[in-house]
């Protein structure tokens, strides 16, 4: 469509004068966007009284478990647009891809909030569920990649500041979506839809900020002083691996086996943190819900930290690091419980989390080395799918497990030692598919410039 | 090619960052008087299990 050319990658391309350094705000208007997914679960609740108001009326209103669809559609979506519209993101460029995201995304909150307000559950599902989550892949994958093109000196440090963002969107989100619904909520209405319709238009405008913002740099385009190769590194190269050929390398499928593990161990502990604070040390709900919010925090810090660190040991160093350092913690929450000490298990956690959030941060810039920049949307598109299975993995383990061990009368707070050991073991599955990481074969490389 | 003489203006970089981090930090601050409670109950908690 030519009237819409103004957003094509050609139309994109920075002048000599600018600055890289206007390109993490707008990749983090994004992020902090789309990752208010991470905070949808304050409206679960209000959900169930769209009808009843004060109460949910059985058998009228929706339940939590057809509430909690919302959430896992989307994160199904979000892996699966990723997968199937990366190569399409690489070739219209970003500005194209935010516009398109910030559509999807809104749009499918402006159509919940429709599917609210007619009381239909699968209006929300096609809303929410699956446009917005096709809007939540295209703007995960695309300021991604654009960054680690204007940075290649720090690829490390550029993915962290864009998915930061992601981490970030629920500390924003959940807070603004609370405060929303207590403005709008009356005797007639639970305040969700006004809330939805609000968020959808907010969420745009930044969307739209980054949108216009965002550039991508001309060909040849090196930052001052920067020399592409001074000593290389075993497992970085300087060519580049298309999809279709970085599909069939190992290294594709130790990478998504790795960011399965990192994330399943970790998504068990997020999805779980407030109950299992409870159990665990027997505080209020209220308190459980500050824990929660704090990990949300370190969730968000460990991003930009351990991937920028990434870029001075080397990636394969820091997944190491994710791996054992992460098992150790796990194997220590048990001894945190006995020793009834709050302090240490939120030490224990915070860390854990961090890593959980640094290890999606990173996995992008490890992608960057194995198979060079070229095709890095296309392909981290395709290892977000194992995300996606880890979103279905990761709270189904802590959940089945848990409940199992409380049904055979193991005391509530000792419920999740054997998660915790057997997360401890995933994480070591991922340690042997990072050690087993060497670099890309050359006959997968094309050497195309960029 | 490399980085010309001539810069965007800070100014706009600043103001575009600013765009950003005022939200995050009001989430972040949210967050972090969210969390306050857990510490406040930490103590009697531990003593009270000795």
């Amino acid at each position: 469509m030519s009237f819409l050319g103004f957003l094509d990658r050609a139309h994109t391309v920075a002048p000599a004068h600018f600055s890289r350094w206007l390109i993490p705000p707008a990749a983090l208007a994004v992020h902090l966007c789309i990752g208010s997914i991470y905070g949808f679960s304050v409206f679960n609740e209000p959900l169930t009284r769209v009808l009843g108001i004060s109460a949910s009326i059985k058998g009228q209103d929706w339940s939590i478990p057809e509430v909690g669809w919302i959430y896992s559609i989307a994160l199904i979506m979000l892996g699966l647009s990723a997968a199937v519209l990366g190569r399409w993101v690489e070739r219209v460029g970003p500005r194209k891809t935010i516009v398109a995201s910030a559509f999807c995304f809104c749009g499918g909150l402006w159509i919940s909030a429709l599917g609210v307000a007619f009381h239909s559950i699968t209006l929300v599902y096609l809303g929410y569920g699956v446009l917005g989550g096709i809007g939540l892949g295209l703007g995960y994958i695309s300021p991604v990649s654009t960054l680690v093109k204007w940075f290649p000196d720090r690829p490390g440090l550029a993915t962290g500041m864009a998915i930061m963002g992601f981490g970030g969107g629920a500390l924003i989100g959940a807070p603004l979506g609370v405060e929303l619904m207590a403005h709008f909520k009356s005797p007639a209405s639970v305040g969700v839809k006004e809330t939805l319709l609000v968020l959808g238009t907010v969420y745009f405008a930044f969307m739209m900020f980054g949108a216009f913002t965002i550039r991508v740099p001309a060909t040849g385009w090196l930052p001052r002083g920067y020399v592409a190769v001074t000593a290389p590194k075993k497992l970085v190269t300087q060519s580049h691996v298309s999809l279709d050929a970085a599909w069939k390398t190992p290294q594709f499928w130790l990478l998504w086996g790795m960011l399965c593990m990192n994330v399943t161990a970790g998504i068990g502990i997020l999805g779980q943190a407030s109950l299992m604070c409870q159990d665990m040390f027997g505080v209020s709900a209220a308190v459980g819900g500050g824990f929660a919010g704090l990990l949300s925090i370190f969730n968000m810090a460990g991003r930009l930290f351990w991937s920028s660190t990434s870029d001075r040991t080397g990636r394969k160093t820091i997944y190491s690091v994710f791996f054992l350092l992460g098992a150790l913690l796990y194997l220590l929450v048990p001894f945190a419980e006995k020793q009834q000490s709050v302090p240490l298990f939120v030490l224990l956690t915070a860390l854990i989390i961090s890593m959980y959030g640094g290890g999606f941060a990173t996995i992008p810039a490890y992608l960057r080395d194995l198979f060079g920049s070229m095709h890095l949307g296309a392909i981290h598109g395709r290892l977000i799918t194992a995300w996606s299975m880890a979103a279905v993995l990761g709270p189904q383990l802590v959940n089945y497990i848990s409940t199992y061990q409380k049904e055979h009368g193991v005391p509530k707070a000792e419920a999740y030692n054997a998660t915790m050991y057997l997360m401890a073991g995933l994480l070591m599955f991922g340690l042997c598919c990072n050690l087993l990481v060497r670099p890309v074969h050359d006959r997968f490389h094309h050497s195309d410039a960029i | 090619m490399t980085d010309s003489r001539k810069k965007t203006p800070v100014p706009l970089i600043a103001a575009a960052w600013v765009l950003v981090l005022i939200p995050l930090s009001w989430g972040v601050m949210q967050s972090v008087l969210k969390s306050l409670p857990l510490f406040q109950q930490a103590g009697p908690s531990r003593s009270s299990k000795g």
